[in-house]
């Protein structure tokens, strides 16, 4: 591959394209293939060679390495050739975005939507194939490219943008059918938009789906997965194990996962401020945060327990959170807090301003976790 | 909605798929839909063709040829190409469409009515097909990454160099040496990425914009136009005459309120700044200037705009205001929900930020909101430092209102007027008691100073 002739290069191209074998053809057109380090491949200008040994539009799309594959409009052999060039094309958007960045020029986000507008028209081809015979069909490139779609989104902070995509996927009889790999990573995503919809029961289904069926062997792609289920699951009540947490390493969780089963603001204060630079580049910070209304209730379901009364003195609560030594609380606060705590369905009842008492109500005053939001 | 329209329509389209017809438009058979019994096409790609009656029939019969659904999506991607050059040279209303041979008798080479340039082309285009559709049985699900290892096994024996027992060789050959004679391209082929230098001699991808000049305009005022093209130095301020401008905006603004002024004046001299490439410590102040005015009049759009430059002059020229501008921008950030935004803020805040007075109490204002605690958001809204207090007012009644759903539904039986008023940091208790009013809150027949909470949760709900 290093040392081939432009001429031997473009018959390469040429006969892979001629016997429809889009595989070879995809690594042919992949920056990530070893024909790009070979000098001889480097014209400045191919067009002439290209046109010579090729038909449009493949001179032209070989020149460039870089162009769509519209003329197929029959067949769907290209696809892991636009999954190449695609790829590629995400990540020179990345590259440019960086490198435009340092020069302080440009706006931020710019490269990646010009990508991302080219990606989405190469979507629309696929989504619109209306072929009868499914093995032909264009509709197998959709969920790559979702995928592709979805990272970029996700890195320009355009998350509404994904939910035509999740759509024209949901719609399509192809949904269950694609390939493991590409399931777990639109999961993935799919699960994150939802997380940040504060959609967590979907959320958490579409992490967990994506977490058990990710491959073993990535461990990488797994701990990312973790990264996002497991606040998730906590809001829903569900707390990891320290085994998982230190098989995935990930004990930045551990003090914070202590902290809401315990009802430990203090803790859970500490926890979060010491790994806060962790937790915010991960975007998850937001989302622990509201962790802090499950510790409330929590601490308070355990005063609950010790009074063994339904007619709970607010002043208890308060008492209960100068123990944990939260500074600055009055009653006030105190009643702000229960007001939200059973607004959101944690506990059943109702605050007496008059008698300054928490009445719950005598059957299961705290719904379990799971239950509720 | 496009794709679940083009949804709908595919289940029609296969509901009718017995019609041997294709679209007159794009030629695409999937095109074709019956409504009602009357057969539509609905893609209009191109302007609507003639089509000559007989090549109408021409169509009808292949198709009626066909036998599978395979045969037709083969049919009519041979007949796509045939009746387009047909259509495009004008042949299509000349020929004998009754002689012309269906495209699967292709390969008896003896029709005459074809015309000899054409036909290397239909033959070559119906090998590939036959050829196409043997060779790849074993293509499967072919659109994932796993099609690498199906497809492409079979054939790569044949790739390696030249190949010496492919029996169609000679074939492709003759095929690619007759390619020279019909040239698919019209124009030796150009690329227009990476061509810096266009014929016209100027650059692409730098406009006017990136070319400063000098100004040499001594008027201290002008009023603002939008630019569309290189500026007349002579009508572009200096700085320090834009400096004098600045303190006579600032001036006026103080004594007359005059907002459309103000704006107008701020925008020619940020103009005049900007296409003399000007970027210092002096711009930074006239957008925060720009910005403050704009916070007083409420304008949160022109505000967003200031404050969206100053992020990136602040780069290069913090000013003692950086502080106070980040505390705006987060505020700005919950005002339009936008946590994504918010989270890259939280990222890039250094220590020394965060200890700043106005960026403490935004953040602390944010984390109230984030988990509900209107007593807390409350209580930083009346401490609010420098001007924080009106971004905060383009949000207040809404989080108000957030916040006594939960109180109406949460106390019982009633609860006083003066709470509320405390709680939701009203300054007055008419203030408060005009919100609740205005929201359909009712009091207690008692105490009209106590709001029933029972009754109150209904009427809430409503509004």
């Amino acid at each position: 591959m290093a040392h081939i002739t432009i001429n031997q290069y473009l018959q390469q191209v040429y006969e892979a394209i001629d016997n429809r074998d889009g595989a070879f053809c995809a690594e042919l057109l992949s920056f990530k293939h070893p024909h790009v380090a070979n000098p001889r491949l480097q014209l400045s200008s191919p067009e002439e060679k290209c046109q010579q040994v090729l038909e449009p539009p493949y001179d032209e799309m070989v020149a460039a390495h870089l162009r769509a594959f519209q003329s197929h409009k029959e067949e769907n052999w290209a696809l892991p050739l636009m999954f190449a060039v695609t790829l590629d094309l995400r990540i020179f958007a990345n590259n440019a975005e960086q490198q435009l960045q340092k020069k302080g020029k440009g706006q931020p986000g710019e490269m990646m939507e010009k990508a991302a507008e080219q990606l989405m028209s190469c979507f629309r081809v696929c989504a619109s194939d209306n072929r009868a015979g499914i093995e032909d069909s264009k509709k197998w490139g959709m969920m790559f490219l979702s995928n592709q779609l979805f990272k970029i989104y996700f890195k320009i902070n355009k998350l509404h943008l994904c939910k035509p995509l999740i759509r024209a996927i949901d719609s399509s009889n192809l949904k269950n059918d694609y390939s493991p790999a590409q399931k777990v990573t639109y999961r993935y995503y799919v699960g994150r938009k939802a997380m940040f919809d504060s959609d967590f029961k979907p959320a958490e289904e579409c992490l967990s789906y994506s977490f058990h069926h990710c491959h073993r062997s990535s461990q990488k792609n797994k701990r990312m997965i973790l990264i996002y289920l497991l606040p998730v699951k906590m809001l829903l009540g569900h707390m990891p194990t320290p085994q998982l947490l230190k098989k995935y390493d990930l004990m930045q969780f551990s003090d914070v996962t202590k902290a809401v089963s315990e009802g430990n603001l203090l803790l859970l204060h500490n926890a979060l401020t010491k790994h806060e630079t962790f937790f915010i580049r991960c975007g998850i910070f937001l989302i622990l945060e509201k962790l802090k209304i499950i510790t409330y209730r929590n601490l308070f379901k355990k005063v609950y327990l010790l009074l063994k009364t339904h007619q709970l003195p607010l002043d208890a609560f308060l008492v209960a959170l100068n123990m944990m030594q939260v500074e600055d609380v009055d009653v006030d606060e105190v009643q702000c807090i229960l007001a939200n705590l059973i607004y959101m369905g944690h506990i059943k009842g109702y605050i007496s301003h008059q008698h300054q008492k928490l009445v719950v109500s005598k059957q299961n005053p705290f719904p379990p976790l799971s239950s509720v939001s | 909605a496009s794709i679940s329209k083009s949804q709908n329509t595919t289940k029609t389209t296969q509901a009718s798929r017995t019609t041997a017809e294709v679209c007159h438009h794009c030629l695409h058979r999937a095109c074709v839909i019956s409504v009602n019994n009357v057969l539509t096409f609905q893609c209009f790609l191109f302007s609507p063709q003639d089509w000559p009656q007989a090549m109408k029939e021409y169509v009808q019969r292949c198709f009626t040829a066909c036998e599978t659904e395979e045969d037709k999506d083969r049919t009519e991607k041979v007949l796509k190409e045939v009746l387009q050059d047909r259509l495009k040279d004008g042949s299509a209303y000349t020929i004998d469409w009754t002689r012309e041979p269906l495209p699967d008798d292709s390969d008896s080479q003896s029709d005459s009515s074809i015309s000899s340039d054409l036909r290397p082309q239909l033959s070559r285009r119906s090998q590939k097909v036959a050829r196409g559709r043997g060779n790849d049985r074993d293509r499967g699900r072919g659109g994932g990454e796993r099609g690498r290892g199906r497809g492409g096994k079979a054939n790569r024996g044949r790739r390696a160099g030249l190949d010496f027992h492919d029996p169609n060789r000679e074939a492709k050959k003759q095929s690619r040496a007759a390619r020279f004679h019909k040239q698919l391209r019209s124009e030796p082929l150009v690329l227009s990425i990476n061509a810096l230098d266009l014929p016209d001699g100027t650059q692409e991808g730098l406009s006017w914009e990136d070319c400063p000049i000098v100004g040499t305009c001594q008027d201290t005022t002008k009023s603002y136009l939008r630019l569309t093209c290189a500026p007349d130095p002579s009508t572009v301020r200096p700085v320090h005459v834009l400096r004098k401008s600045l303190q006579a905006v600032k001036a006026h603004w103080q004594t007359h309120q005059d907002y459309a002024y103000a704006c107008e004046q701020m925008k020619s001299i940020r103009q005049d700044l900007t296409v003399q490439g000007v970027r210092t410590d002096f711009t930074v102040e006239v957008y925060e200037c720009h910005a403050r005015i704009a916070l007083e009049k409420g304008d949160h759009e022109e505000f967003n705009q200031c404050q969206t430059q100053l992020k990136a002059l602040y780069k290069d020229n913090p000013s003692e205001n950086i502080g106070e501008f980040t505390a705006y921008r987060l505020l700005y950030y919950i005002f339009t929900k936008n946590s994504g935004d918010l989270t890259t803020e939280l990222v890039y805040l250094t220590p020394a930020l965060r200890a700043d007075e106005c960026v403490a109490h935004a953040l602390a204002l944010r984390a109230a909101w984030a988990l509900g605690n209107f007593r807390r958001f409350f209580k930083l809204y009346l401490e609010a430092p420098r001007m924080a207090s009106y971004l905060i007012d383009k949000f207040v009644e809404r989080e108000r209102k957030v916040a006594l759903r939960a109180i109406v539904k949460t106390f019982r039986p009633d609860l006083p007027v003066q709470y509320v008023q405390s709680t939701l940091g009203f300054s007055c208790l008419d203030s408060c008691m005009a919100f609740l009013t205005g929201l359909g809150v009712t009091f207690t027949a008692s105490d009209p100073q106590k709001i029933d909470c029972k009754t109150s949760t209904a009427s809430l709900a409503a509004s």
